[in-house]
Parts: C-alpha cells; sequence; structure tokens
C-alpha cells in the first residue's frame, strides 16, 4: 500500500510537468550549477582549508541531505489537510500517507545526491565514494527524524492550520543552526562545542564527512533523537488516532 | 443446528457510538486538541448512540433513516473511516465500500487514471488493475468521458465508474450509500441485476437507500435509524413498512392538529374503544386480510341515541373507507341511562401493508354534527410489494 501511495505522491509532483520525472535529476543539476557558480566565482570560500570547488562539494554533500528532511516535514505537514477528501470517504492508515510522502521526499533528493555526488566524485578531487555505504546509518537516522517531525506537523496542521508556515520557519533556523554552509570550526568555540549536541548536525556529518576523506563518525546522536522522535510521534498519533478524520 | 458462533458474522458492531466536535473556530480546534492530548472530554455531540447489529455471509441489510440520522456515520464507521467513540466494529473478509460520490477519485485526473488510483487503495496490483480495466469501462459505460479528467463529469457518470470499480473488485462485504439514486434508470437496472446476481452468488450488502422499493428487493433485514439510535432492526418489511407508517403519520401530523381543535369540548363523547376486544390504545397488528372487530362505548348527557361515525384511513389521511350508524340504521345496546354501546365487525379487510388509523366520532342524533374524535392506529404487515392501498382481485390473462 506504501508503494502504491509513494507512486501516486510521485506522479502528483510531476503531474503537469512537459518533463516528468526527468525533473528528479534535471533539478539537483541545476541546483548545483547555481552552487558551483556563486560560491566559486562571487562569494568566497568559509570553510577553512578549502579552497572554491572545495567549497561547493562541502555545500552540496549537507544540503542535499537537508532538502530531503526539510521537503519531508514541509510536506508532511499539510498530509491530512492537503488528503482530507480522502481520508473522510476511504480507510486508509493516516500515516501510510505521510510515509508515503517522506518517503518520496527522500527518494527524490537521496537519487539528487547520488547524481550531485558522482558528478562531484567525476570532477573534483574531494570525495571519495567509497565510504558512500557508511553514510546509510545516518541517512536511516535523518529519515527517522524527517517522518517524526512530518507525523506531528501533520497532526498539528489538523487542529491549527499555521503550524505548517511555522515548520517552515523553525527549518530554516535549523538549517542555520547547522554546519552546513559553514564549518562549525569557523564559529565562536562555544558554539563549536554546542554542535556535539546538535542531532542535525550528526546526522549531516554522518554523510558528508566520510565522503570528505574526513573519517566516519557514529551519528549516535542523531540515531538518539530520531528514536525519542518517533516514540513521542507514535504515541501523539495514538492519541489523536481516532478523533483525526472528525476534524478534517 | 447449533447457535451461531461469532465467527459465523462477517461483520459484528457492538454498541457503537460516534461523537463529533462541537464548534469548528480556532480556539474551540485549540481547545479540543489540547483535551485530546491530555486525554480529558471535550465538547462533542452525539451522532449516533448504541448501534449494535450483525450481518452474517450472504445476507443483506438495509439501513433506512431520515436525513441526519446517522446513517452515512455509521457507514463510515463500519469501514473504518471514521473511528468510533465507544463500541467497536469486527469485521472478517474484504469490504468494499462506496461511500460518497467520488470517493476516492482525483477530480483532476482522467476516468481510466481514477480506476486504477480507487482499484489501487482497494490492494490491487498494477497487474490486476491493466488486466480488469477493460470490463470496468465497459461496465461504467460513459463512452468517451473516460479519457476526461473526472471534474467534467455529471454526478450520474461519476457514480457509474465508482460503481463499475466496487463490481469488478467484487468485495465480500459491500457498503453502499445512495448509490442507486444518483444513476438514470438503465444504469439503476444494471447496478440493481448486479447486486442481485451478487446476493445470489454469496455475496454479503450493506445498503443505506431512502427508496423502500429498493430496500426491500434487495434486502432480506432493515434497520431503522432515528437520531441516531436504532428505532426498528428485524425484516425488512416490517421495519420498512414502520418506517413508512411513520412519515405517513408525520405529515397528517400537521394536518390533524388543526381538525382535533375543532372536535373537542362537545356534549356527546367517546368513553371506552375495544378494538378485537383489547382496550389498550397501542396499535393493532394486522395481516393483510385480517378482519377487525370494533366496540365503542358513548355518553350521552340526555336520553336521546347519539349515533357513531368509523373511519378508516391511510396513516398519511388518504380515506379507505367510512359509514356511520345512521347511514346503516344501526342499533345500539343500553348500557345505562348515560352510556350506549356500539359494535362492528368487518371481516377480511384486504389493505396493503403500512400503518393505518381508525377514526371514531361521536354523532348527534341526527348522523350530522360532530362531538368527538377518538383515533387508534393498526399497522398491516405483510410481504407484498404491490403498490397503492388495497388490494383488488384479480387474474392475471
Amino acid at each position: 500500500m506504501i508503494a502504491y501511495l509513494v507512486r501516486q505522491d510521485l506522479a502528483q509532483r510531476f503531474a503537469g510537468n512537459t518533463l516528468g520525472l526527468a525533473w528528479a535529476v534535471l533539478a539537483p543539476l541545476l541546483q548545483l550549477a547555481v552552487f558551483a557558480t556563486v560560491f566559486q566565482l562571487i562569494f568566497k570560500a568559509r570553510v577553512p582549508g578549502l579552497d572554491g570547488a572545495g567549497y561547493v562539494v562541502y555545500l552540496s554533500l549537507g544540503m542535499w541531505p537537508w532538502f530531503a528532511l526539510s521537503d519531508a516535514i514541509g510536506r508532511g505537514a499539510t498530509t491530512y489537510t492537503d488528503q482530507a477528501a480522502l481520508l473522510s470517504k476511504v480507510a486508509i492508515a493516516p500515516w501510510k500517507l505521510v510515509a508515503a510522502r517522506v518517503i518520496t521526499a527522500f527518494l527524490l533528493h537521496g537519487l539528487g545526491f547520488l547524481v550531485v555526488t558522482i558528478l562531484l566524485w567525476l570532477f573534483t578531487p574531494h570525495v571519495t565514494p567509497a565510504w558512500l555505504p557508511l553514510t546509510l546509518p545516518a541517512w536511516i537516522a535523518l529519515a527517522g527524524i524527517a517522518f517524526a517531525g512530518a507525523m506531528w506537523v501533520a497532526v498539528l496542521n489538523v487542529f491549527f492550520r499555521d503550524v505548517q508556515q511555522i515548520a517552515q520557519y523553525l527549518l530554516t533556523a535549523f538549517m542555520f543552526m547547522t554546519p552546513i554552509l559553514y564549518a562549525a570550526s569557523t564559529g565562536p568555540e562555544a558554539l563549536a562545542r554546542a554542535q556535539q549536541w546538535n542531532p542535525f548536525a550528526s546526522a549531516i556529518g554522518g554523510i558528508r564527512d566520510p565522503l570528505m576523506g574526513q573519517g566516519w563518525q557514529s551519528p549516535w546522536l542523531a540515531w538518539l533523537f530520531a528514536v525519542l522522535a518517533l516514540a513521542v510521534a507514535l504515541w501523539s498519533y495514538r492519541r489523536f488516532r481516532s478523533s483525526l478524520v472528525d476534524f478534517l | 443446528m447449533s447457535a451461531p458462533t461469532s465467527d459465523d458474522y462477517l461483520l459484528e458492531v457492538d454498541g457503537l457510538a460516534k461523537a463529533y466536535p462541537k464548534g469548528s473556530d480556532g480556539r474551540a480546534r485549540l481547545r479540543a486538541m489540547a483535551a485530546i492530548l491530555f486525554g480529558r472530554p471535550y465538547a462533542m455531540h452525539d451522532c449516533i448512540r448504541d448501534v449494535s447489529f450483525r450481518v452474517a455471509p450472504g445476507q443483506s441489510l438495509g439501513i433506512i433513516g431520515e436525513n441526519g440520522a446517522g446513517k452515512s456515520t455509521l457507514l463510515k464507521l463500519v469501514c473504518s473511516v471514521l473511528q468510533p467513540t465507544a463500541g467497536r466494529v469486527l469485521r472478517r473478509g474484504k469490504v468494499g465500500a462506496l461511500l460518497e460520490l467520488g470517493a476516492g477519485f482525483d477530480m483532476e485526473r482522467s476516468g481510466r487514471e481514477n480506476i486504477a488510483l480507487s482499484a489501487g487503495l482497494m490492494g490491487w496490483d498494477a497487474a490486476q488493475i491493466r488486466a480488469r480495466s477493460p470490463d470496468i469501462i465497459a461496465f461504467a459505460d460513459i463512452g468517451d468521458y473516460i479519457d476526461e479528467p473526472v471534474k467534467h463529469y455529471s454526478s450520474g457518470m461519476v457514480v457509474r465508474l465508482g460503481f463499475a470499480v466496487i463490481a469488478a473488485v467484487r468485495p465480500d462485504l459491500l457498503i453502499t450509500d445512495e448509490v442507486l439514486a444518483v444513476g438514470d434508470e438503465s444504469f439503476q437496472k444494471k447496478c440493481i441485476r448486479w447486486m442481485e446476481d451478487y446476493l445470489d452468488s454469496g455475496g454479503t450488502l450493506l445498503l443505506v437507500s431512502h427508496s423502500m422499493y429498493h430496500v426491500q428487493k434487495l434486502c432480506k433485514h432493515a434497520l431503522w435509524l432515528k437520531d441516531g439510535r436504532v428505532e426498528a432492526y428485524g425484516d425488512v418489511f416490517d421495519v420498512t413498512q414502520d418506517y413508512l407508517a411513520f412519515h405517513e403519520r408525520k405529515s397528517a401530523a400537521q394536518i390533524g392538529d388543526d381538525l382535533d381543535a375543532a372536535y373537542s369540548g362537545g356534549e356527546y363523547r367517546i368513553v371506552r374503544v375495544w378494538l378485537d376486544g383489547e382496550e389498550d390504545a397501542t396499535p393493532r397488528a394486522k395481516r393483510s386480510g385480517d378482519g377487525l372487530s370494533v366496540e365503542v362505548e358513548l355518553y350521552s348527557p340526555d336520553d336521546k341515541l347519539p349515533q357513531l361515525g368509523i373511519g378508516i384511513l391511510r396513516a398519511d389521511g388518504t380515506a379507505v373507507y367510512g359509514t356511520t350508524t345512521e347511514i346503516a340504521a344501526a342499533t345500539p345496546t343500553r348500557v345505562d341511562a348515560r352510556h350506549i354501546r356500539y359494535a362492528v365487525r368487518f371481516d377480511a379487510m384486504p389493505l396493503l401493508p403500512g400503518g393505518y388509523a381508525i377514526k371514531l366520532h361521536a354523532l348527534d342524533p341526527e348522523g350530522i354534527r360532530l362531538f368527538d374524535t377518538v383515533e387508534r392506529g393498526m399497522i398491516v404487515r405483510g410481504q407484498s410489494r404491490e403498490f397503492g392501498i388495497a388490494h383488488l382481485a384479480h387474474q392475471w390473462q
């Protein structure tokens, strides 16, 4: 059933586009071209020890996992409200609709991540693709966090439609709090120390750092946060399940 | 034969209740959210209460009731689109539901895509959908519209498509809500033929309809839902006839109130009434062709003999038959100085099933002025699907 919903969601996302699913590959290429142009020609690198190309690699390998997280929560937020007609007429477990949107986001941006990683590996000396399998635990933790976040926001959004706006701002804030555009070491000492307790930094680092040949660090913090977040999401879902459709 | 165990039922509904949240403004929703989160009660209004019934495989149950009685809510609970506030629903086997117009359809997409969409929601894989689509399209019979977006469809075409999908899925338990009311005559007939065939081959049906004709034709049992509670549940003819009688009384009540006011306060009065020797005022239960005996005691303030008028009416007020003791030159028996009694017996009454009223009037000795009226109810039961008030003897040549 979820596989079916994922196919439907993919079809819906690209419905009406002439190029259809080709956008899944085309969009990351265009995005990467923008990054490369802006950060090599206009802005100077912000990570010590990395030249322009190195910075584009650093940025991209952190940015695509974040795209996946942010897209999953952003689109997950409106799952129930978007699908109100379906939920109030067809017997379907609501969480499956959220799961489908999260999976779609991770499939699309995961594909983008692969495309970008391969390109950067071919054209820069900064990527060691042999480490790719080791990024899997961090990806799974990130997906867990994304699913839990989407489940919370989706339920809250049923009662309080402003939640989807708030979630977008929170996501942007979290992105700037996490070393994606900059390295943790560039900021003040206290900030660098605080990053040890940032689960997003743990997940993003667990994906980016091994690929850039900076060794593998266990993303345990991301995992811990994912498990806790999922537990809370499950608990609140159970609470709201029986009255969810009544409020749509 | 052993008593049926719970495994014999395809559907069991026990003490089912559903309440909807009150108010839909932002603050009410926030309060409700907090209450749910902390497991506390919040403002709700009852929609259905304490509904229980069982459906065995091969049975067919019609659900009837006025608008807003909770029929659609009940169906949504049964196929777990909604979750109950109390009670439980147990289902065995594959359930297919056609709840509302275009349920599960994406209005922006073509009919062909929507077949795949709703069949997919019912658990078909891509190969099954490809293999069965031509049959579904043939059954829906909407021509070139199949490749148009569903938003361009008429409501009849939407229902055709929805029914065609469900017919192809052929669930163990089919749940439909007012489907037959939307299609045109020929599609209705097609649906009914399909449903009869489905029932003959062991299918189980839960049908909501305002057409007693369809309910009687397709269902063996019926459940009458009134203000969210079960008013009657049992044999389809008994329940639908009670339901129709209720409606006839309801429309007659508005006229009746005005008339009764004019009758009251007379000198000649009806003091006691016996129907078939019973004095209680509950409606008499009859079968088509039964007889009826009526005995009435009248009070007279003087020693004159008042006349008695008697009328039999359909519960909606349509007169069936009426006569008076003056017309028939009947003589009363005297009970005492102030009381007299008339007795009359109707032999076989060929009344068709439905609700009836027996009106008794105290008239002056000339049989002209009306002084008092007493009404009693009578329900004629039966399995007939003929139309009208009375059975007229006939032979088909």
